[in-house]
């Protein structure tokens, strides 16, 4: 670009000016070789791919390059980690999965000058078995609604004019053109935007009460904190889209009329800090943040806090309280955060993908927006989907998707062949969410049908089980996270919690009795109702829903004295099945305790000492005949 | 400090069935208290803020216009306003009670406290797992929050969740403790002990000399840090803090003595210095 | 209505009756522990009564680091919140007349309150047997 288009834009007319001229520059027509280099896919070396990129792509011959107009894009996260590294030519949308640096001479070679299709880098339908060659053409994202997430894999978040290529800063541009703060707010509360963090609060309503709350100055904070173990669609959107999250609390600090914002990161997010703090610097020198932006009457400045570390910081007034260098806990008060939030000052506090949502909304109007989703849940939702389906990643979908829609379709379906690998449970909202059986597989999710039936949104957390899961363990697992990070200052949630884990515990090791169902039940409505905060309040949704749907699976572990799943230690017993043994040894050299016995030759085969037996099931995962059995 | 009065019109509000009168700025607890309904509590304490940490108070509270939802909410916190309902005992309030004393007991099994509340709610034992190795500490962080308030921070909670404990820097003696006992005093189990030999006091494993009166040598019941603390912290001259209560009685006993021979002598009464304020 | 003790020690014949009268009034079974006054033996039969003066700057007010002892506007007495006070003893030893009390059986900081809510009227004049103890009523107006 022109060195002058680096320069502050003195009005809104003059950024206007540059975007359209943007449009018509070569950049706007380039080719692009899209290097996905999210901390998912730089896990799996997308670093070294894109060096190697660069180096073959800078070794073309000059007049090659210019006529193949070419362009290479660092990119944030696809949300398709799992494929990684990713690498995309645009605009033809040929998606290439797990390139190594050993493949880019070929790919630039064929790829890119030749204009072939590498078959082998495609990715292959599991369905079909055929390969994908088209993005779109791919269920994982041909069934998904990116609205939060339109931009990121697409453009260079490092590259403000990226951005603006992609529309970028025209919702802040339109809005400063002439809009008044209560215009912009009517517009949020148009759209029903709910918060994307947890609770879904009405975004609209809570930025009218912080603006009808008494007290100044405002705050205004964006939560990035997301301590949700799984859960990476802030992330995601903090490194692979900085300045859409810039850009939404911009509007939002337009409609608050206040010029204070926060971004509280997560600690163990550094590429999201990076890419936050390059943004912000890039939009102050472009004029789109610091004094007068565009040359406006309005100011809005950002900075950056680190967090504190444990997910209780992530519940609204303990990361106010961290914010403001105090211990991280959430504070007991029956004022909202609206009124009396940071240095006791009205404060707005929204998730990033709630912040994200709002240039959306801001440019193409209320009314679209609140025409995509269900009645009372608009727009779309990110679900970090893991656990044992085909595709894991990061799907966004529309409110109203059916679990199964998400699963079955963008997820690709079970993992596992077979009946153990059949659908069982799917656990949505994170640690404190809920577990819901295949009976509600056609449920649409939404704020309120997740609550409804007993398990919550939460920020998106989509864990599929499958019958190798026991609903007990599950529960305990979740119990015993949210036992260590209870911030332990109310005793509901420190004793409460820990005394469920322990009642799961004896439950699952054999020792429960009918008697522990009621008393966890008993004690689950008491912490749900008597804990401060929600991480207590929600605490015993785990347990709550897995007694709704699995109860028989307690029942079996308390009465039978047996783990349908064959998860639980104490309650299985591992053998050899001598008919399927065809006496290879391998689970004789791969078992620790020295517990199993025999010779290897072929015709022999093995005992499993059980007094030895660790239960540790080395041995199941090694024996390729599947001749060891659990009971 | 709950009772913030903002110096508007009482109101009332109905508290178990009986209008009870509020002050705009006070929690339900303090209005509660005024009326005689009593209200239990472990980690409130007048000289510190309002924490919610022990939930023991949590009442019933709904209003007319609310169409029938009613909030459980915890008492100490909650601020008074006119027409609110509120129940204490409903069966909603004591189940949240019960389990809370019953988990407590559980956490402190030997606490005389815990087993009293626990048996007025019916708890005789705890019907969960009990703790081992027990200790008094509830952790309702009174102890905490007063030092930090009316001290040095010398304390601190440490660790999350199960683990959460008091603890000082470092798990040693705390530095910055003037042994003042504000903690021990404050302390709803004796779960916080010192002691007192001669002129030295004993707490959180530190060693402290009490202060010496300056005319006859006694033992103040001050350490000599806490004083030099109240004298930066208060804004007072040193000779606050130097004399002992018998030394200083006798001082003014001897004045007033003093003046009264004069008067049975039919002297006019001297002005005295020490006097500041004047006798009434 | 403000009540103001009067104090003449020359008519203080030292029977300790104010003491008794204030230990039964405040404490449970009139353990001298309980009494807020203390009559000092200053000569030969010479006797002061040590009370409270109800300071307009008290010392034990300023000192107390949780703000538990405060002057009542109405009655100009200077009061302790029990229910405050952490008795760390700052006022015992600030207090330069020696005239607050720690109550080591009940762990209670406790001073003269004119016998604030034990009848509103001092007993310690009321049983006081000569003209020594006597109270004043005073207007709002009328200079301390
Ligand atoms: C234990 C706990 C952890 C939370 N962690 C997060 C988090 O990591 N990110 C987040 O956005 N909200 C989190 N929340 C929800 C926040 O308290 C708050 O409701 C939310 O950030 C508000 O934004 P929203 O209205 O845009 O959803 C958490 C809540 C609790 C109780
Ligand atoms: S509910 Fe849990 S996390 Fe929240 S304040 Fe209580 S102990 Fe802390
Ligand atoms: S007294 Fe209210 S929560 Fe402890």
């Amino acid at each position: 670009m022109a060195e002058t288009a680096q320069a502050r834009f003195a009005s809104v007319e003059a950024f206007l000016r540059h975007a359209a001229l943007l449009k018509t520059s070569p950049e706007a027509t380039q080719r692009r070789v899209l290097v996905c280099l999210g901390t998912g896919c730089m896990a799996s070396g997308a670093r070294e791919v894109a060096a190697a990129l660069e180096r073959a792509l800078a070794a073309l011959p000059a007049e090659r390059r210019v006529a193949l107009n070419l362009c290479m894009k660092k990119t944030g996260c696809h949300g398709f980690c799992e494929k990684g590294p990713l690498v995309v030519l645009w605009p033809e949308a040929t998606f290439y999965k797990g390139v190594k640096p050993k493949d880019v001479p070929e790919l630039v070679e064929r790829g890119i000058v030749g204009g072939e299709v590498i078959e082998r880098l495609l990715y292959v339908d599991p369905k079909t078995g055929k390969p994908v060659e088209k993005y779109g053409a791919i269920d994982f994202y041909a069934r998904q609604t990116r609205i939060a997430m339109r931009n990121i894999g697409l453009m260079d978040p490092a590259n403000l004019d990226d951005y603006l290529l992609r529309d970028g800063y025209q919702a802040l541009a339109k809005v400063l053109a002439g809009w008044s703060p209560e215009q912009v707010l009517k517009e949020i509360e148009q759209a029903k935007l709910r918060g994307r963090g947890g609770g879904g609060f009405d975004a609209g309503r809570k930025w009218r009460s912080c603006k009808s709350a008494k007290g100044t100055p405002r705050y205004l904070i964006c939560n990035g904190d997301e301590g949700d173990p799984g859960a990476f669609m802030d992330r995601s959107l903090m490194e692979g889209d900085p300045h859409g999250v810039i850009e939404g609390m911009a509007i939002a600090a337009f409609a608050l009329e206040t010029r204070e914002g926060t971004i509280y990161v997560r600690q163990e997010y550094p590429l999201a800090v990076e890419h936050l703090e390059r943004a912000i610097a890039d939009a102050r020198a472009r004029g789109l943040l610091g004094e007068r932006i565009l040359g406006t009457d309005f100011s809005f400045d950002i900075q950056i806090a680190r967090g504190g570390g444990a997910f209780v910081c992530g519940e609204s007034s303990a990361l106010m309280r961290s914010v403001e260098g105090k211990v991280g806990e959430p504070r007991a008060k029956y004022v909202h955060a609206t009124d009396k939030g940071l240095w006791d000052k009205p404060t707005v506090l929204n998730n990033v993908e709630t912040f994200v949502n709002v240039p959306r909304i801001v440019e193409k109007g209320a009314a679209w927006y609140a025409s995509i989703g269900t009645a009372r849940s608009k727009g779309t939702k990110a679900f970090a989907l893991t656990g044992k389906v085909k595709n894991t990643g990061l799907v966004e979908v529309e409110m109203g998707t059916s679990l199964r829609e998400i699963i079955f379709g963008a997820g690709g379906g079970m993992l596992v062949d077979g009946p153990k690998g059949a659908f069982k449970a799917v656990q949505t909202g994170g640690p404190s969410g809920g577990c819901l059986p295949e009976s509600l597989l056609d449920l649409p999710v939404d704020f309120d049908s997740l609550t409804d039936a007993g398990s919550m949104m939460g920020s998106g957390g989509m864990i599929v089980m499958d019958h190798s899961t026991c609903m007990v363990d599950v529960a305990r697992y979740f119990l015993s996270f949210l036992t260590d990070e209870s911030c332990g200052k109310c005793v509901p949630c420190r004793e409460g919690l820990y005394q469920m884990y322990r009642i799961l515990s004896r439950i699952a090791e054999g020792q429960g009795t009918e008697a522990d169902l009621a008393k966890i039940e008993d004690l689950s409505q008491a912490v749900a109702v008597g804990s401060l905060c929600a991480l207590g309040k929600s605490g015993p949704t785990p347990v709550l829903s897995t007694l709704r749907y699995f109860r028989h699976e307690y029942e079996a572990h308390i009465k039978e004295k047996r783990c349908p799943a064959g998860v639980c230690k104490a309650l299985i017993t591992y053998s050899i099945d001598t008919s399927a043994c065809d006496g290879c040894g391998a689970c004789l050299a791969a078992c620790a305790s020295d517990a199993i016995t025999g010779t290897p030759k072929k015709g022999e085969t093995f005992q499993i000492n059980t007094l030895q037996c660790d239960k540790c099931g080395a041995c199941a995962a090694v024996c390729k005949r599947g001749a060891v059995a659990i009971s | 400090m709950s009772e913030v009065n903002l110096g508007d019109a009482p109101f009332t509000m109905t508290i178990d069935g009986k209008r009870v009168e509020a002050r705009p700025g006070e929690m339900v607890l303090a209005a509660a208290k005024r009326a005689g309904i009593a209200i239990p509590t472990l980690c409130e304490h007048k000289a510190v803020e309002s924490f919610g940490s022990c939930r023991l108070c949590m009442v019933e509270v709904t209003k007319a216009a609310w169409k029938g939802w009613k909030g459980l909410m915890t008492a100490c916190l909650y601020p008074a306003a006119p027409d609110l309902i509120i129940e204490t005992q409903s069966e909603r309030v004591l189940h949240v009670r019960r389990n809370v004393l019953d988990l407590l007991l559980a956490r402190c099994p030997d606490s005389t406290l815990i087993q009293r509340l626990a048996a007025e709610h019916g708890v005789q034992q705890t019907s969960f797992s009990v703790r081992e190795q027990p200790d008094l500490c509830i952790l309702c962080g009174l102890c905490v929050r007063i030092c930090e308030s009316a001290a040095t921070s010398a304390i601190s909670t440490v660790k999350r969740g199960h683990h959460r404990e008091i603890g000082t820097p470092w798990g040693g003696p705390p530095p910055a403790c003037i042994g003042c006992l504000a903690c021990a005093h404050v302390c709803p189990t004796g779960h916080i002990t010192f002691e007192e030999h001669g002129a030295t006091r004993a707490i959180w494993g530190r060693s402290f000399e009490l202060q010496r009166c300056a005319e006859c040598g006694a033992p103040l019941p001050i350490t000599v840090e806490q004083a030099s603390f109240l004298v930066e912290r208060q804004a007072l001259d040193a000779s606050y803090f130097s004399r002992c209560e018998s030394c200083q009685r006798r001082a003014t006993a001897q004045t007033f003595g003093r003046l009264a021979r004069w008067q049975k002598l039919g002297l006019t009464q001297e002005p005295d210095a020490r006097q500041e304020g004047g006798k009434r | 209505m403000i009540l103001r003790l009067v104090v003449k020690p020359q008519e203080c014949i030292g029977c300790r009756a104010c003491e008794m009268a204030c230990a039964f009034t405040h404490g449970k079974d009139g353990q001298p522990a309980a009494s807020r006054c203390q009559t000092m033996t200053v000569g030969k039969d010479e006797y002061v009564p040590m009370m409270c003066l109800q300071c307009d700057h008290a010392a034990c007010v300023q000192s107390c680091p949780v703000s538990a002892i405060t002057m009542n506007p109405a009655t100009r007495t200077v009061l302790v919140d029990h229910e405050r006070c952490i008795r760390c003893m700052a006022c015992v030893v600030a207090c330069p007349f020696g005239n607050m009390h720690f109550d080591p059986s009940r762990t209670l900081i406790h001073k003269c309150d004119l016998c604030a809510g034990c009848g509103d009227y001092p007993r310690c004049a009321m049983f006081c047997p000569t003209k020594c103890l006597t109270v004043e009523r005073v207007t709002e107006s009328s200079p301390a």
